[in-house]
C-alpha cells in the first residue's frame, strides 16, 4: 500500500489505482462481518434488498411477509461493533402494506424520496418515502416477479414489470397508466432489467428459457433473442423462435455497470455472460452453481475493484466469481437457508444478503477489526474495563491444565 | 504458518484415534482416548484441522452412534480451540444438518433412540457454546438464533427437560431397585414359610412311593429268600422287572448274559446255602435251567407300574393323591413364581439355586407320580370299606392299631404288582406268571406240555446255539433282511424307518466289531463295511431299545443331534447346572456367564461395537418386502395387469362387434 502511495505521489500511477486496489483487496477478503449486523425485524424470509446509490446510506428490505423495512447504514454508533437500526417500517398494521410476499423493491433511481415495490399480490406500488404512503398503484392482475426502473433514463419514466403474465408490461409513472405490453415470451417473466448504457434497451428473462432484448421504441417485437449456442445449433429458419439462453428457467439477469455485458443465471445451474452489444454468448465457464429457485434471484455485481465480480446466491451460500474469467473466488457461507438476494455496497465494499432464514447478513473485510483486536491484546496489561475487551478472550485457546501435567 | 509442519505419523495416529473413538458405539466417550486426541491437537493448529476433517467425515456417516461420539469429540475440541471453532462454524450448516436435522431431506440415521439422544446432546452443546462464545462468533450466534426462531427450538426448555428427565430417570431407577429388594424379601419370607412344608410333602410322597413299590435295592436280599420260600407277589414282580429289563436289552440271542447274570448269580449264591436239590427244584420251577436257555416273556409295559387300589393301600394312595395335587396346583406354581420374581429382581445366586433345586425335586416327584397308574376301586367298595373301618372303629378302637400295623406289613409283600390274587402255592404262582408271560391266551394243556418239555430239557445236555442254528432246519423260513427301498410316499418311508428300528431293537442286536458273520447273515451281504441304513428324515438309523433310547449312545451321539440331546438329558441323573443356567438365561435375558469367551466366531464378524443396522432390517417384513417389491416382480405384475386389461377391452370390443353384426 505504501508502495502504491509513493507511486501515486510521484505521479507514476494513476490516482484511481490505489482505491481500486484497496477495494479489490477488501472484496477478496470478504467474510461474515464481525463488527456489523442488522437488527432483526423479520420473522419470515427476505426476498429483496435495495441500496440507494446516491449516498449508499439507506437500505430497503422486504420479505415474504409483506413487511418493508428501511435500514440506515450510517446510523451505527462510532463503536467498533455496530448494529444497523431500522429507520422506518411498513408493517401489517398499515393499510398500504402489501398483502402478500414482496418480490422486488427498488429506490427511485434519482433520489430517496420515492421507492417502488411489487409482489405476489399483483400490485406495483409507488411509495413516498417521507410519508411512507402509497402514491400510485398499478394492478397487473398476475403475481409480479420483478420490476425495474431504468437508472439512467431521462426521457421516460417507465417501469418494466415481469409477472406471471407472458407479456412484459411497461408502466408510465408520468401518466399513471400501463402504456406498453411487450409480447414474445411464452411463460412467466422472472426478471426484467434496463440497460445502464442505453435508456430504451430492456432485457427480460423468462421461464421459457429465453432472454430477449427489447428496444421499447420498436413496436414489432424484441430486438434480439440471446442464443446460448450462438446460432451454431440451429438452422436459420427456426433460429429466431427456438433459440434458448438457458436449459432452464432464467431466474436473474444483470447488466454490468458499463452496460457492455449481460449476466444471466438459470435453473440449469449455469451462469452466462453475454455481450450486450451483439447478443453473443461469450462462453465464459463459471462452473456449476446450484439453483433450485422457482422464482427470480437477485444477484449483484461489484464495482470499483480491479475487475468486476459477481455475487450469486446458490442455495445457502453466496458464490463470488470474477466476471471476465469465470474464476470462483470464494464461497460465503453464513445463511442457514436459501439465500434469495444480495446487494453490493460500492461505498464500503460490503455485501448485504438476505435469505429464507430471515437473516440479513453483512459481508465485509474484517481486517480492521482484527487489527483492533490485536491492538487490544497488546494493551492487555492496561486492563481497561472496556466492555469490548471481553471479546478478545473468545479467540483464545483454552486447553485445560490437566493435559499440561500429562505432558 | 505452522499448519504445514505436521508429522504424518502423528496425523495418522490422530485419525486412528478419532476413528476408534467414534466407532466405539459407546454412549460416553472413552476418557483415555479423548485425552490422547486433545494432547495431539494442542500441539499445533495443523493437527486440529486434521482432526476437524476426520471428524466431519465421521459425522457424515450414516450411523447415529458414530455421529453421537463425533459430536462429543467435537464438543471437547470446540470448547478448547479457536481454530477448531472457526473451522466448524465455517461448515456450521452442514454440522447442523447432520446433527439436529435442520434439513428435512436429510433425516438422522438409525438407530432412532441414539439419534434422538444425538439431537438433544447437540442442542445442549449448542446452548453451552452460545453462552460462552456467542458474542465472539457471529455465525454461532446466527445459528443459535436460526434454531431458536426458525426451527422453534426452545433451548431453555431442552435444558430444563433434560434435567427433569434425568431426575425422573434416577427416581425410576431408585424405585425399581426398591421394588426389587422388596420382592426379594417377599420371596425369602415365603420361602422360609413354605419350604419346610414342601420338603415334608416331598418326603411324604417319597415314602409313599417306597411303600407302594419296593425298590430293587431294598429287596434283593430278603426277597430272594422269599423267592424260595414264599415266592410271593413282590418277588415275582421283582423278577419280572428284571426280565423286562433283559427283554429290553434284547435277550433273544445267546450272548445276553449281562443283565441276567447278577440275579442268577445271587440266586445261585443263595441256593448254595441250601441243598442242591432244592436249587434244582427252584430252577425247574422257574424254568431257568441255564443262561443259554431263552425265555420269551412279553410283558405289557403299562402293567409294571400299575397299582390296584384296595382296602390296604387306599389310605396311602389317598394321601399320595392329595399331596400330589397340593404340589402340582399350589407349590409348583409358587416355586415357579419365586423363580420368576427372583430372576427379575436379580436375586443372589444361592437362593436362585435353592429355588431351582426345589423345583426340580417337585417336578421329579410329580413325574414319578404320573408314571404310576392307579386302578381305582369302585366307589361302592370303597364306601363299604370305609364303613367297615368306621364300624371297627366303633367296636374297638384299640384293635385298629394292630390292624393298621398288619396292613402296613402286608403292604410290603403284597399288593405291589398287578392283580392281588390270593395265590399261595408255588405252582399256581408260576402258572400265573406264565399265563401273563404268554399273553394269557394259551390254555393249560399246552402249558403243561411246555412244562414237561422243560423238565426234560433240564435233564438234557445243552449246547448253546445262536439264531442261525435256531433256523438251521427249516429252510423255508424267510431270512429277515433290510433292503433299501425307494418309496414314493414320505410316510411310507417314515414307517419303514420305524419298523426297522423295532426290528433292530427287539429282535436283533448286531455288534459289527464283534461278530461280523452275524451281521453278514442279517444283512445278507458279504461286505464288511455295509452302509448303515439311513432315514431321510431322521438321519442314520441306529439300534434302540424299547424306550427309544439308543443302545449304543457313543455311536449315536456323533450322528444324531436329536438323539444326543435326549440321551444326554436322560443319562444325567441329577440336574446339571449348565442346563438350568441356560434355561434361565434364555428365559430372562440375564447372562450369568461372562460374555466374550464363548462366541468367537460371531465376534470376529462384527468388529465394532456399533449397533448393526442391517440386523434391524433383517426382519420377516423387510425380507418379504424385498421379494415382493423386487423390480422384476413388479414389472411382471404390471405386465400381467396390463395384459388382463387389454384382454378385457378386446373381449368387450369383440362382444360389441359380434352383437352389432347379429343385428
Amino acid at each position: 500500500m505504501l508502495h502504491h502511495l509513493r507511486l501515486r505521489e510521484s505521479g507514476l500511477e494513476s490516482p484511481s489505482i490505489l482505491p481500486r486496489i484497496q477495494a479489490a483487496h477488501r472484496l477478496l477478503s470478504m467474510e461474515l462481518s464481525k463488527t456489523c449486523s442488522f437488527k432483526r425485524k423479520f420473522s419470515a424470509g427476505i426476498n429483496c434488498l435495495d441500496l440507494e446509490l446516491a449516498e449508499g446510506k439507506y437500505l430497503l428490505t422486504s420479505g415474504s411477509e409483506g413487511l418493508i423495512v428501511l435500514y440506515d447504514l450510517d446510523d451505527a454508533t462510532n463503536d467498533v461493533l455496530s448494529e444497523f437500526q431500522p429507520v422506518c417500517a411498513v408493517d401489517r398494521s398499515s393499510a398500504a402494506c402489501h398483502k402478500n410476499s414482496v418480490e422486488t423493491i427498488q429506490w427511485y433511481p434519482h433520489d430517496t424520496g420515492m421507492f417502488l415495490s411489487s409482489g405476489m399480490d399483483s400490485l406495483l406500488k409507488v411509495w413516498d418515502t417521507n410519508n411512507l404512503d402509497v402514491v400510485e398503484e398499478f394492478n397487473i392482475q398476475k403475481p409480479i416477479y420483478n420490476h425495474h426502473m431504468s437508472p439512467i433514463a431521462t426521457q421516460h419514466y417507465l417501469v418494466a414489470v415481469g409477472s406471471r403474465r407472458e407479456v412484459v408490461v411497461l408502466c408510465d409513472l408520468k401518466s399513471g397508466s400501463m402504456t406498453h405490453s411487450l409480447k414474445g415470451h411464452r411463460s412467466s417473466v422472472y426478471t426484467v432489467q434496463w440497460s445502464p448504457a442505453e435508456e430504451y434497451t430492456l432485457a427480460t428473462g423468462s421461464r421459457d428459457n429465453r432472454i430477449f432484448i427489447w428496444d421499447i421504441r420498436r413496436a414489432s417485437g424484441f430486438v434480439a433473442a440471446l442464443d446460448q449456442y450462438n446460432g451454431e445449433l440451429h438452422t436459420s429458419a427456426s433460429k429466431a423462435r427456438s433459440c434458448t439462453s438457458h436449459n432452464g428457467a432464467v431466474s436473474g439477469i444483470r447488466f454490468t455497470e458499463d452496460g457492455r455485458f449481460l449476466i444471466s443465471y438459470g435453473t440449469d445451474n449455469e451462469l452466462r455472460l453475454w455481450d450486450a452489444s451483439n447478443g453473443k454468448n461469450t462462453l465464459v465457464n463459471f462452473g456449476k452453481i446450484y439453483n433450485t429457485s422457482s422464482k427470480g434471484y437477485k444477484f449483484s455485481l461489484s464495482s470499483g475493484g480491479l475487475s468486476d465480480y459477481v455475487f450469486v446466491p446458490s442455495e445457502g451460500n453466496i458464490a463470488t466469481y470474477e466476471i471476465q474469467t469465470g474464476r470462483q473466488l470464494s464461497t460465503l457461507r453464513g445463511h442457514y437457508n436459501n439465500v434469495s438476494c444480495c446487494c453490493y455496497n460500492p461505498y464500503r465494499q460490503e455485501l448485504y444478503s438476505g435469505g429464507n432464514d430471515s437473516n440479513i447478513l453483512v459481508w465485509s473485510c474484517n481486517d480492521h477489526y482484527e487489527r483492533y483486536i490485536k491492538a487490544k491484546s497488546q494493551m492487555k496489561e492496561e486492563r481497561t474495563k472496556d466492555s469490548n475487551t471481553t471479546n478478545f478472550k473468545f479467540y483464545q485457546d483454552t486447553w485445560s491444565s490437566d493435559e499440561d501435567n500429562e505432558k | 504458518m505452522d499448519d504445514q509442519l505436521v508429522d504424518i505419523t502423528l496425523c495418522q495416529q490422530l485419525s486412528q484415534l478419532i476413528t476408534q473413538v467414534t466407532e466405539s458405539g459407546q454412549a460416553k466417550l472413552d476418557e483415555k482416548a479423548s485425552k490422547e486426541i486433545k494432547k495431539l491437537c494442542r500441539i499445533s493448529d495443523g493437527y486440529i484441522k486434521q482432526a476437524y476433517h476426520r471428524l466431519m467425515t465421521q459425522l457424515a456417516k450414516d450411523h447415529a452412534e458414530i455421529r453421537l461420539s463425533a459430536v462429543q469429540v467435537i464438543d471437547e475440541l470446540f470448547m478448547r480451540s479457536h481454530t477448531f471453532r472457526e473451522a466448524l462454524l465455517n461448515d456450521f450448516n452442514q454440522f447442523l444438518d447432520l446433527t439436529v436435522e435442520t434439513n428435512l431431506k436429510m433425516p438422522l440415521p438409525p438407530p432412532q433412540t441414539v439419534a434422538r439422544n444425538l439431537k438433544r446432546l447437540t442442542l445442549e452443546a449448542m446452548r453451552r457454546w452460545h453462552q460462552q462464545f456467542g458474542k465472539g462468533y457471529r455465525k454461532l450466534q446466527l445459528g443459535y438464533v436460526f434454531l431458536k426462531e426458525k426451527k422453534h427450538i426452545d433451548f431453555e426448555d431442552i435444558y430444563a427437560r433434560s434435567l427433569i428427565e434425568r431426575q425422573e430417570e434416577e427416581r425410576k431407577k431408585k424405585k425399581a431397585e426398591e421394588l426389587a429388594t422388596r420382592k426379594r424379601e417377599c420371596v425369602c419370607k415365603s420361602m422360609e414359610e413354605f419350604v419346610p412344608d414342601i420338603q415334608r410333602i416331598l418326603t411324604e410322597m417319597m415314602t409313599c412311593f417306597e411303600l407302594l413299590i419296593p425298590s430293587y435295592r431294598h429287596h434283593t436280599d430278603d426277597d430272594l429268600s422269599k423267592v424260595t420260600e414264599k415266592t410271593d407277589q413282590a418277588s415275582i414282580a421283582n423278577k419280572n422287572d428284571h426280565l423286562t429289563n433283559n427283554n429290553q436289552n434284547n435277550e433273544e440271542i445267546s450272548d445276553a448274559k449281562g443283565e441276567e447274570k447278577p440275579l442268577l448269580d445271587s440266586a445261585l449264591h443263595h441256593t448254595s446255602n441250601q441243598t442242591l436239590s432244592k436249587a434244582d427244584e427252584n430252577l425247574r420251577e422257574h424254568g431257568m435251567l441255564s443262561h443259554s436257555h431263552n425265555v420269551v416273556v412279553v410283558i405289557d409295559q403299562d402293567n409294571i407300574m400299575q397299582i390296584r387300589e384296595n382296602a390296604d393301600n387306599c389310605d396311602i394312595l389317598d394321601l399320595l393323591n392329595d399331596s400330589q395335587k397340593l404340589l402340582k396346583h399350589k407349590y409348583l406354581l409358587m416355586v415357579n413364581k419365586w423363580l420368576d420374581m427372583m430372576t427379575k429382581a436379580q436375586g443372589d445366586q444361592d437362593s436362585l439355586y435353592k429355588i431351582i433345586d426345589i423345583r426340580d425335586e417337585i417336578t421329579q416327584t410329580l413325574d414319578k407320580f404320573s408314571k404310576l397308574t392307579i386302578i381305582p376301586m369302585s366307589p361302592i367298595s370303597k364306601k363299604l370299606l370305609k364303613n367297615n373301618v368306621a364300624v371297627e372303629e366303633d367296636e374297638d378302637s384299640s384293635d385298629e392299631f394292630i390292624e393298621v400295623e398288619e396292613q402296613a406289613n402286608s403292604d410290603n409283600d403284597e399288593d405291589i404288582f398287578g392283580e392281588s390274587l390270593d395265590l399261595d402255592n408255588d405252582n399256581a404262582d408260576l402258572e400265573n406268571f406264565k399265563m401273563r408271560a404268554s399273553n394269557e391266551n394259551e390254555n393249560t394243556f399246552e402249558q403243561q406240555k411246555l412244562r414237561k418239555r422243560r423238565e426234560l430239557l433240564a435233564v438234557a445236555p445243552v449246547i448253546p446255539f445262536g439264531i442261525d442254528l435256531y433256523h438251521w432246519e427249516d429252510k423255508d423260513s424267510e431270512i429277515p433282511r433290510i433292503e433299501k427301498y425307494k418309496y414314493d410316499l414320505a410316510d411310507a418311508l417314515h414307517t419303514s424307518c420305524i419298523t426297522f428300528q423295532l426290528i433292530s431293537t427287539n429282535t436283533l442286536i448286531y455288534d459289527r466289531s464283534k461278530n461280523t458273520s452275524q451281521h453278514q447273515f442279517w444283512f445278507n451281504s458279504n461286505e464288511d463295511d455295509v452302509d448303515i441304513p439311513e432315514c431321510p428324515f431322521h438321519g442314520i438309523i441306529i439300534p434302540r431299545n424299547a424306550k427309544g433310547q439308543p443302545v449304543n449312545p457313543d455311536g449315536s451321539v456323533k450322528k444324531d443331534s436329536l438323539t444326543e440331546a435326549s440321551a444326554t438329558r436322560e443319562s444325567q441323573a441329577g440336574p446339571s447346572w449348565k442346563d438350568i443356567q441356560e434355561e434361565i438365561e434364555a428365559g430372562t435375558g440375564i447372562t450369568f456367564t461372562k460374555p466374550g469367551k464363548k462366541r468367537k466366531g460371531t465376534k470376529r464378524k462384527s468388529k465394532s461395537n456399533l449397533t448393526n443396522l442391517k440386523e434391524a432390517k433383517n426382519t420377516s417384513r423387510y425380507r418379504l418386502e424385498d421379494k415382493i417389491f423386487k423390480p422384476s416382480v413388479v414389472k411382471k405384475m404390471k405386465k400381467a395387469q396390463i395384459d388382463e386389461m387389454q384382454r378385457k377391452a378386446h373381449d368387450k370390443f369383440m362382444h360389441n362387434w359380434n352383437y352389432s353384426l347379429r343385428k
